[in-house]
């Protein structure tokens, strides 16, 4: 069977951040303005020695919200300190995130990035010069 | 306890209601049967403003190293992830996983 190429990304991490519900938009907001392309937001149910009463008796949400970001390697560190910022991580209670590194990612590549990268390699590889 | 020392975790996220058909798929012709989905909602950059939040189904199968790479490829063949606006896949190194196996059904 004649199967197309599959394209990868190389060099990549997965950044989650879970938060009280609410909190999400912000902090992608934040990733996104530093260069991040996409998000992903699920609903979970958290826990923690804070679920019922927080700072100065304000009860922190149960219901969290769960945001997935994949990054290059290569901005991941950026990325996650706007997050953690963003989302006021250095507060107790307001939330936890950690990278996870990930071996290749896949999506849809526009042909004149495909292009660059294939033109780039060829360089790299000595077949054209630049 | 039954480990598998080595496996990957494929996470692949795609627009509602494509998960189902890829989730048979891989039951059907690849015999996996640990796999989920959950819902959620994402944003992408090569979408518009109005398309910007989108509801999506987060896809997660649990494989052996050794056929990581051959269903990475097959669901980036059935969900088309090549194409424009059909999602986003990706794989990464799980450090053990325990076996998943559906009991038989006994026939009266």
């Amino acid at each position: 069977m004649n199967r197309r190429e599959v394209t990868v990304l190389k060099d990549v991490a997965l950044i989650t951040c879970i938060v009280q519900r609410g909190i999400a938009d912000t902090i992608i907001e934040a990733a996104r303005d530093i260069g991040a392309q996409g998000a992903t937001v699920n609903y979970a149910r958290g826990m923690g020695i804070r679920e019922r009463l927080g700072i100065l008796g304000v009860a922190v949400e149960v219901e969290k919200e769960v945001v997935n970001i994949v990054v290059s390697t290569e901005q991941v560190e950026r990325v996650f300190e706007a997050m953690y910022l963003a989302g006021d991580l250095d507060t107790p209670g307001m939330g936890i995130m950690y990278i996870t590194h990930l071996e290749k990612a896949a999506t849809y590549i526009p042909p004149a990035i495909l292009e660059k990268i294939e033109h780039d390699q060829k360089v790299e590889n000595g077949i054209i010069k630049e | 306890m039954n480990n598998i020392l080595e496996s990957k975790l494929i996470t692949c996220i795609l627009p509602k209601g494509k998960s189902l058909e890829v989730v048979n798929k891989l039951h059907d012709e690849k015999g996996l049967v640990a796999i989920n989905v959950s819902n959620g909602r994402g944003s992408s950059a090569h979408k518009t403003k109005i398309q910007a939040e989108a509801e999506v189904e987060i896809l997660t199968v649990v494989v052996g190293s050794d056929r990581a790479d051959e269903i990475f490829d097959y669901i980036y063949h059935e969900a088309e992830i090549g194409e424009i606006s059909r999602g986003f896949m990706y794989q990464g190194r799980l450090t053990s996983s325990t076996m998943f196996v559906l009991p038989e059904i006994i026939h009266e």
